[in-house]
């Protein structure tokens, strides 16, 4: 007996299944249903999310901006009032001494 | 201008080129061409015609979804090769294959052209006791009669484990069967 010609026979190729073929295309047309129904529901939900996602952080960054904004104007005040009260005595002597100057010119 | 003009219209002018464009009755006539090499790799492997075109379908089914990298035709040869071999592989081991008896394995080796039956049929028998890497490489070097260095390329396996496959398998088949070579 030879082995190799006995495997040659044994292992021949056999025809694949009646209508093999169509079973396969027909899988095919409901994965790609399938998959185009899960595109469409995950798109969705992508979008759903990404306007969640940008009104959620449009809101956040306007709060900064008006929180920035009061922050500034609530520094600026200090500021202003700082300058102003270290002014004051100044314009006081400035004013004191012209009227000491009139006041020294008249006498 | 004269050089470009037809790469800039052209039309795809074969079955793969047409299926990798989504025309399914080329990849049917894809599946047609190569139906019987996938499906008998798989049911010589496993002896259960159930899971063997199973496995088939779903080799056919990774091909649509791969059919853009195939290149050529022996490229696509080769990778349903090796697609279906690593299929059956992950399919043995998750030990869903089944001993098959003396008579199942007779209705496997129907097809076959052999002088004898009963011999195909105890060989068809014996093969499945064989380890799958032994059986794999015995499969191709018989069904497809694939050279040793291709066996290595498809299974992915170094050109010696492939000789020894070979070799460990047709052993065990000889002292199995009674053979003295």
């Amino acid at each position: 007996m030879n082995l190799d010609t006995e495997l040659n026979g044994a292992l021949a190729r056999t025809s694949a299944p009646e209508g093999f073929a169509d079973r396969v295309l027909a899988r095919l047309g409901q994965t790609q249903a399938t998959h185009r129904h899960r595109f469409t529901a995950s798109t969705l939900r992508r979008i759903a999310a990404a306007v969640v996602l940008t009104a959620a952080l449009g809101g956040l960054t306007a709060h900064q901006i008006v929180e920035q904004r009061r922050t500034e104007g609530e520094r600026a005040r200090r500021e202003l009032m700082t300058a102003l009260h270290a002014r004051r005595p100044t314009r006081r002597r400035t004013r004191l001494m012209k009227v000491a100057g009139l006041l020294s010119c008249w006498v | 201008m004269s050089a470009t003009a037809p790469l800039l219209f052209a039309t795809p002018d074969t079955a793969l080129q047409r299926a990798a464009a989504g025309d399914h009755e080329s990849f049917g006539a894809l599946i047609r061409e190569h139906q019987d090499m996938v499906f008998s790799i798989a049911w010589n492997f496993l002896h259960d015609r159930g899971r063997a075109e199973e496995i088939a379908q779903e080799v056919f089914l990774q091909l649509y979804r791969t059919l853009g990298e195939i290149e050529t035709p022996a490229h696509l040869t080769f990778w349903l090769r090796r697609v279906t071999a690593n299929r059956c592989i992950d399919e043995s081991r998750r030990g869903r294959w089944r001993i098959v008896t003396l008579d199942e394995a007779g209705r496997l080796a129907g097809d076959a052209d052999e002088s004898d039956p009963f011999l195909a049929r105890k060989i068809a028998q014996m093969l499945q006791r064989l380890p799958a890497p032994q059986r794999l490489a015995i499969t191709m070097r018989y069904q497809e009669g694939l050279e040793p260095s291709e066996i290595g390329a498809v299974l992915d396996m170094p050109l010696n484990t492939v000789k020894s496959h070979l070799r460990r398998g047709l052993a065990a088949l000889r002292e199995w069967l009674g053979v003295t070579s």
